[in-house]
């Protein structure tokens, strides 16, 4: 290769601009904090931005919302400065909003890492510098620009709504940030369905799927926001508003990372820890969920928060566990050099390691901790006597659903080990296995007691694995003789099918650190040259490498 | 610091498609400097055994080492060490030549003058420095390879891997795209190139490994391989009369196989040195045939591929 020139301008821009004004310093300052950007946002803004799909749709907006604007003063006329316009002019501006935001940008992103797929491009990526994660969130970040391009187009228009009557500046606030929001959340979820299929056809179905979802999400939305503007506005006196808006923002924000962190998970490289990350969402979830139910409880106890916190955990890790049950237990020698080494790390961290043993206990601990807090928390309510003091239904509830949920889960995971003993069983069959398993055992037993028995009541000994009649019963009469039975001989099954994977998680327990090789330490010291190449304790759970 | 010898090694590589066995226990290491043509048919196992060098894909068994790294255990470290450039060009659309090494540039973690000055590097190394500016689509087949050659080895990597980078290259194209192998292993690099034309291989690399279903049929220099694997050379005759009369002759003596008539032009191999190609052709006119011509040449590469392998797919 021929020398570089240094002092040439294209290859050191502030070479040919140490006299130049401020407007090139500015510029060179913008290009250095280019640097720090992710390159898929640098690359996707530039490539947005000259497309002509782009132009066509921002010049659309921007006329539109201009004629709607000169349409509405137009109708408003003469008193457009007594009559409160606000509203219906607003209204307006979300209608012509919502396609680029709503439908257009989600897809935009779909087709962006599908048409990586596609024209092989992916591959030439995921071979740089690059992580997963970091090819998602470039082009999460290259939605959110056009989508503020989009916006910045229609707000003189939106503000001009505000210099109008009939609405005020909160409700402006919270539908654009909502309609930003949910433009977003469509966006990683456009990003995750990218990933499902590598297949041409099936990547055509799921466009026509994609868009026509999206077309009714936004069409709903519109409307919501239509309602709200016009006729309904939002109850933000309420000292309810803030703690449901804080609440669902944190299960928003945990939800938009956990697409994130599922959709990098399905185009990393294969020997790369997939499951980790997603579980610490989990227990992120979890925990707010907890939070939220919790506080909920303390402000308002005469409502069933605790039957509404049981389905709705109960629901959530049904449905991870069902994924997490068909991991497999493969860690790269790479992923082995962070696991936890002490005897405390080990036994609180090993459970966000891979593998359907770790998984399920996973789940099922996650659940029993939930259990713990909300049957302690009614306790607490009832022994302060906040609520009356008579037994609570929703306590039986929770540990009912406990037993099945590890019931389910534990017999769903032996299934699976015991089919990929002879095929192979990918995460989305075992998935669908304990589907299968869960609709088999519920509505099974209630074809199998009301059509050929002919029995209509509830019967513990017919009915002990329909998990949907037997949670009705006890939460609707609490603890009768035939819901008693079926508590106490579901307890027992869990505890048996619990046991039972307890024995089989002992091999994905017991995986242990390994030490980086030397060529590896080698390269780390070249790397950073001021670091101790004698390994430190990271974390009070970790302990120094004896190697 | 313990820098391994051989830049690309790989160790009993197996990678199994259900009962395919697309790559079947292939060892073989490439030194800094050095240019490894990797030659097998169609189907052969080539483009899997480069994918897994280039951390696109994982060995069923064995192991792949870049500079030591493996592409197991350590992939980004043998990112950052490897370029490789596939059989598809894989371009974008909107995007100049520019903004496209640029961005992969970025992608590298390269910033700042660093990143100027390789995609400026890139650019003169490529001869793309005048097409700066155009659109990445309305490259030529030529200038796209050039381009694609340029996204390797943008980020500087002490091993390359191409995968068929001569392929639809006219003439002229081909031999700037040789210029710049060699100037690149001049510089260090090791290269893995495969290619279908044997004779742009036989005049670029130090090294030859031909493949078939999956296994290494042989390899060694260019030179070993054509010696190792047979010494015979093809003798070619024109005689101008009793051609078949001169077949059945030369089908009785030894040293001489795959007799072909082909009108007044007769081929065969000969196993013998050039004193005993004399003494053929002494004997020939003694016979009394009218040969009009005699021409010995050693075997090319194309015909020991040709010997080497059985053209069998799996």
């Amino acid at each position: 290769m021929t020398a570089a020139d240094p002092d040439s301008p294209m290859e050191n821009p502030a070479a040919g601009k140490r006299q130049a004004g401020w407007s090139e310093s500015f510029d060179l300052a913008l290009e250095r904090g280019g640097d720090w950007l992710n390159p898929i946002l640098v690359k996707e803004a530039r490539q947005a931005l000259k497309s002509r799909q782009f132009v066509v749709c921002f010049g659309l907006v921007l006329g539109l919302g201009w004629g709607w604007s000169l349409l509405g003063i137009a109708i408003l006329s003469p008193g457009v400065h007594y009559i409160p316009g606000g509203a219906m002019m607003l209204s307006g501006y979300v209608a012509i909003l919502a396609v680029p935001v709503l439908v257009i940008v989600p897809f935009i992103a779909f087709r962006s890492l599908a048409s990586e797929v596609e024209d092989g491009t992916f591959e030439l990526l995921s071979i740089t510098a690059l992580n997963a994660r970091q090819i998602v969130t470039g082009k999460m970040g290259s939605a959110a620009i056009q989508l503020l391009i989009y916006f910045s187009a229609l707000s003189p228009c939106v503000a001009f709504t505000y210099l109008l009557r009939g609405v005020d500046i909160i409700t402006i606030a919270a539908v654009l940030v909502y309609g930003f929001l949910a433009s977003l959340l469509a966006a990683a979820i456009g990003l995750l369905c990218a990933t499902l299929t590598r297949a041409r056809v099936w990547q055509g179905f799921l466009s026509i799927a994609l868009v026509l979802a999206l077309f009714f999400f936004g069409l709903w939305l519109v409307f919501g926001a239509i309602f709200i503007i016009t006729e309904e506005s939002l109850p933000y006196q309420d000292p309810g508003f803030l703690l449901f808006n804080v609440g669902a923002g944190a299960l928003y924000l945990s939800v938009v990372v956990m697409l994130v962190l599922a959709t990098a998970s399905q185009i990393t490289f294969a020997s790369e820890n997939r499951s980790t990350r997603i579980r610490v969402v989990m227990l992120v979830q979890q925990l707010l969920w907890t939070g939220i139910l919790v506080t909920a409880s303390l402000m308002d106890p005469d409502k069933y928060w605790i039957v509404v916190a049981f389905v709705g955990a109960g629901l959530y890790w049904a449905v991870m566990g069902s994924f997490l049950i068909g991991e497999e237990a493969q860690l790269s020698p790479r992923a082995q050099r962070r696991l936890p080494q002490s005897l405390l790390g080990r036994v609180v961290f090993t459970w966000f390691n891979p593998g359907s043993g770790t998984g399920y206990v996973f789940c099922v601990s996650n659940f029993l901790a939930l259990t713990v807090v909300f049957i302690f928390v009614d306790e607490m309510l009832r022994l302060t006597s906040v609520l009356p003091a008579e037994v609570s239904h929703g306590a039986w509830f929770g540990l009912l659903m406990l037993a099945y949920l590890t019931f389910y889960l534990g017999s769903g995971r032996l299934l699976v080990l015991a089919l990929r003993r002879f095929l192979q069983v990918t995460q989305l069959a075992a998935a669908f296995i304990q589907l299968g398993l869960a609709f088999v055992g519920s509505l099974g037993s209630w074809v199998f007691q009301t059509w050929v028995l002919d029995i209509s009541s509830y019967q513990a000994g017919w009915q002990l694995f329909n998990w949907g009649w037997s949670l009705a019963e006890i939460a609707d009469d609490g603890i009768t003789t035939e819901s008693g039975l079926t508590l106490v001989l579901m307890s027992s099954l869990a505890l048996l099918l619990l046991g039972a994977n307890l024995l089989l998680v002992v091999p994905e327990a017991s995986a242990v650190r390994l030490i980086a090789p030397e060529r590896v330490l080698d390269d780390d010291a070249v790397l950073a040259p001021k670091m101790d190449r004698t390994v430190s304790a990271s974390s009070p759970w970790d302990e120094v490498d004896a190697g | 610091m313990s820098r391994p010898q051989a830049m690309i090694e790989l160790r009993r590589l197996f990678r199994f498609f259900g009962e395919t066995r697309a790559v079947n226990d292939v060892s073989f290491t490439v030194a800094p400097g050095q240019v490894l043509g990797f030659i097998g048919p169609n189907g052969a196992g080539k483009t899997t055994t480069m994918r897994i060098l280039a951390t696109l894909d994982l060995p069923s068994r064995g192991d792949a080492l870049v500079d030591g790294f493996s592409v197991i255990n350590d992939p980004d470290r043998v990112r950052l060490r490897l370029g490789f450039m596939p059989d598809f060009f894989g371009t974008y659309a909107n995007v100049n030549c520019l903004e496209y090494l640029d961005f992969f540039a970025r992608s590298y973690g390269l910033a700042g003058v660093t990143r100027r000055r390789a995609v400026s590097r890139t650019l003169r190394f490529t001869g793309l420095d005048d097409l700066a500016e155009k659109p990445v689509r309305a490259l030529s087949k030529g200038m796209k390879q050039r381009l694609c050659l340029g996204r390797a080895m943008i980020h500087d990597p002490a091993a390359l891997i191409l995968d068929e980078p001569a392929a639809g290259l006219d003439p002229r194209a081909r031999i700037e795209l040789r210029r710049m192998i060699r100037e690149l292993a001049a510089e260090g690099k090791a290269l893995l190139i495969s290619s279908h034309i044997l004779s742009e291989l036989a005049e670029m690399c130090d090294q030859i490994a031909i493949i078939e279903r999956g296994q290494i049929l042989a390899m060694g220099s260019v030179d070993d391989v054509l010696h190792g694997q047979s010494t015979q050379r093809t003798i070619r005759l024109r005689v101008l009369e009793h051609v078949e009369a001169l077949v059945g002759w030369l089908a009785e003596r030894e040293l001489l196989s795959d007799v072909v008539a082909d009108g007044e032009v007769v081929t065969f191999g000969h196993r013998g040195d050039r004193r005993e190609e004399a003494a053929l052709l002494r004997e020939l006119i003694q016979a009394g045939f009218v040969v009009s011509e005699f021409s010995s040449q050693k075997k090319s590469l194309e015909d020991i591929f040709m010997h080497v392998t059985t053209g069998a797919v799996q």
